[in-house]
């Protein structure tokens, strides 16, 4: 039971290892570079206390009590630099290669060649359900890196999106304005 | 001196010389490790006890118990902005999280956003350092007011670190 029990805690804590990206410690070269890094980190304690002080009673304090109930952390990172080309390609291949592990798969990629804009959202799974979010969102003069742990409900996603300062994709608008060009 | 002055009097002095509260001992050490580390004493704020009778009063935003501090003249390194950093997450011990960090290194500013839950409400303190001057306000929130600045927190940060300066920054959708 108890051999169980430890295989189990393992299990869930490689898991929940994998789920989180690992922010390539080459980056810290970047956030010298940049003209500002924002980091924004929304652990499990925080979100514990957010969830448990939003009241039912209140219609948008109820919705957001649903989406955070779920979740074991928001992670936030972005780099917006004065001039392109303050990051390579390589840099963000390293990220990348993370989302092609174990457990993930990216559902959406967002490429604009006019603004040379990409965008890569991947999904971990776990036991059939979706436990966990990356974003790696790139512009010429930035980078933004988004990582969600937790259970994820699909109706939730698009009440996130613009909130807790995740970037807003605007994958439909891109693909129109693609069209167009 | 007429006695019915007397209740007022007294309101008055208890709220000011009320013993410290754990958020306000907090705030306090936070400030007396910033005057350690950057060598300096925080500037007086003319009437400030005085400004801080009326925010408790009239709660704008309804925000509540107000602390502010400021430093000035600094003669800051970017190079110390890590130490800055540590020694305010140290002032503040492990029961306050910290939630947004901006830094920006070029324009020698960072600005730090900690949150701890407080009897169901949260107390957000903001520390912010520019190469002459830091700044350190903590309020208390309701749990829908920060849910609010929750919905934003980078924006909440740039605001507060001056990022509103620039363009691009803080657009309402």
């Amino acid at each position: 039971m108890k051999l169980a029990v430890c295989l189990l805690v393992l299990t869930t804590g490689a898991a929940q290892a994998q789920m989180l990206l690992k922010i390539p410690d080459s980056f810290s070269k970047l956030a010298e570079k940049a003209e500002e890094v924002v980091d924004v980190t929304l652990d499990p304690a925080m979100l514990g206390l957010a969830s448990k002080f939003l009241s039912d009673k209140d219609a948008d304090e109820k919705a957001a009590k649903k989406v955070v109930s779920g979740l074991k952390g928001i992670y936030v990172k972005s780099y917006t630099f004065a001039k392109e080309g303050e990051y390579s390609d390589a840099d963000v291949e390293l990220l990348r290669a993370q989302l092609r592990g174990p457990g993930w798969s990216c559902i959406v990629n967002v490429r604009s060649k006019k603004d040379r804009e990409n965008a890569q959202v991947c999904f971990f799974s776990q036991n059939g359900t979706v436990a966990g979010l990356a974003i790696v969102a790139s512009e010429p003069k930035e980078l933004t890196i988004v990582n969600i742990a937790g259970f994820i409900d699909k109706e939730h996603l698009g009440l996130l999106e613009g909130q807790f300062g995740i970037p807003k994709i605007h994958t439909e608008d891109k693909q129109k304005k693609d069209d167009k060009d | 001196m007429r006695i019915r002055f007397l209740p007022a009097i007294l309101l008055l002095l208890g709220v000011i010389c009320r013993p410290a509260s754990g958020a306000e001992r907090d705030f306090q050490a936070v400030v007396g490790a910033i005057e350690g580390h950057l060598g300096v004493h925080r500037t007086h704020i003319p009437i400030l006890g005085f400004a801080k009778l009326f925010v408790k009063a009239s709660t704008p935003s309804g925000l509540h118990g107000l602390e502010l501090a400021t430093f000035e003249d600094l003669r800051y390194s970017p190079d110390r902005i890590g130490d800055f950093r540590n020694i305010v997450s140290a002032a503040l011990g492990d029961s306050w999280h910290t939630m947004v960090q901006v830094q920006a290194a070029g324009r020698r500013e960072y600005t730090g956003i900690f949150i701890k839950g407080q009897g169901g409400q949260f107390r957000m303190l903001i520390a912010t350092i520019e190469a002459q001057e830091a700044t350190v306000v903590e309020v208390q929130l309701s749990p829908s007011q920060w849910f609010d600045w929750l919905s934003n927190p980078a924006r909440m940060g740039q605001r507060v670190g001056g990022k509103n300066r620039h363009e691009g920054c803080c657009e309402e959708e």
